[in-house]
């Protein structure tokens, strides 16, 4: 591997740790990394995560199968985001609508602001790299296309909390 | 099972959930679901609504 390749993987990834710290302690109210839930919040997670793993191994097994009958060259190494990004779709909605994905010292306010900002920033990128035709390079997509899925997921999470919010109005 | 004595018990105190909840720790949907019968909490969760409303477990949880 080149070693300036491995250096900004590393830089990189230690940059992204940082920023989902300061994320961390800018959503929770006492300043904790630790995001605190009670019990039955805790319970509903732990069924969040069973569905979360079982959505990943289906879309594993459905990735599998259908690799044989359609040509997915043009996805490339993105095809393995797939599965992840199905499992946390399945898990987060799960707990969105069980209540127990705002934990008890998270700032709802910060939370949808932040969660914005990292929608609109990855969408961005992805867009960006459309309109500069980078996209697709050479029959295959680019990294960029995970900032979309990345970006498309979060849309799709920021309008499940916007609906639960109003279920819950609707409810009291 | 609804658990009308522990809203009874609540709103005798003239709490809301939110009140309730922030007393002993957890959500307010937590609260709301055990008045709901939606959830069954642990014992410790039990003791901390009753030490909180003044009352006893068997005049909260205890199903005749």
């Amino acid at each position: 591997m080149n070693p300036y390749y491995a250096l900004g993987v590393l830089v990189g990834v230690l940059v992204g740790l940082l920023l989902v710290v300061v994320f961390m302690k800018a959503i929770n109210r006492d300043g904790k990394i630790k995001t605190e839930y009670d019990e039955r919040q805790k319970e509903a997670r732990g069924k969040g995560y069973m569905y979360g793993f079982w959505a990943i191994i289906i879309a594993n097994a459905l990735l599998f199968t259908f690799s044989n009958s359609f040509d997915m060259t043009v996805l490339g190494s993105t095809v393995y985001f797939i599965p992840i990004l199905v499992g946390v779709i399945v898990q987060v909605t799960y707990c969105i609508f069980k209540d127990a994905y705002i934990g008890l010292n998270n700032n709802m306010t910060r939370f949808v602001i932040i969660m914005s900002i990292v929608t609109v920033f990855n969408l961005f990128v992805g867009v960006k790299a459309y309109l500069d035709g980078e996209l697709i390079k050479q029959g295959t997509v680019s990294s960029a296309f995970v900032n979309v899925l990345c970006g498309g997921i979060f849309l799709i999470l920021t309008i499940e909390l916007g609906i639960k919010k109003i279920l819950d109005s609707r409810a009291e | 099972m609804k658990n009308l004595r522990l809203k009874a018990a609540r709103a005798g105190l003239d709490m809301s959930q939110e009140d309730l909840a922030k007393a002993v720790g957890v959500s307010r949907q937590t609260i709301s679901a055990i008045e709901k019968g939606d959830y069954n909490p642990t014992i410790n969760l039990c003791i901390s609504v009753c030490k909180v409303l003044g009352k006893t477990l068997d005049e909260l949880f205890w199903e005749e």
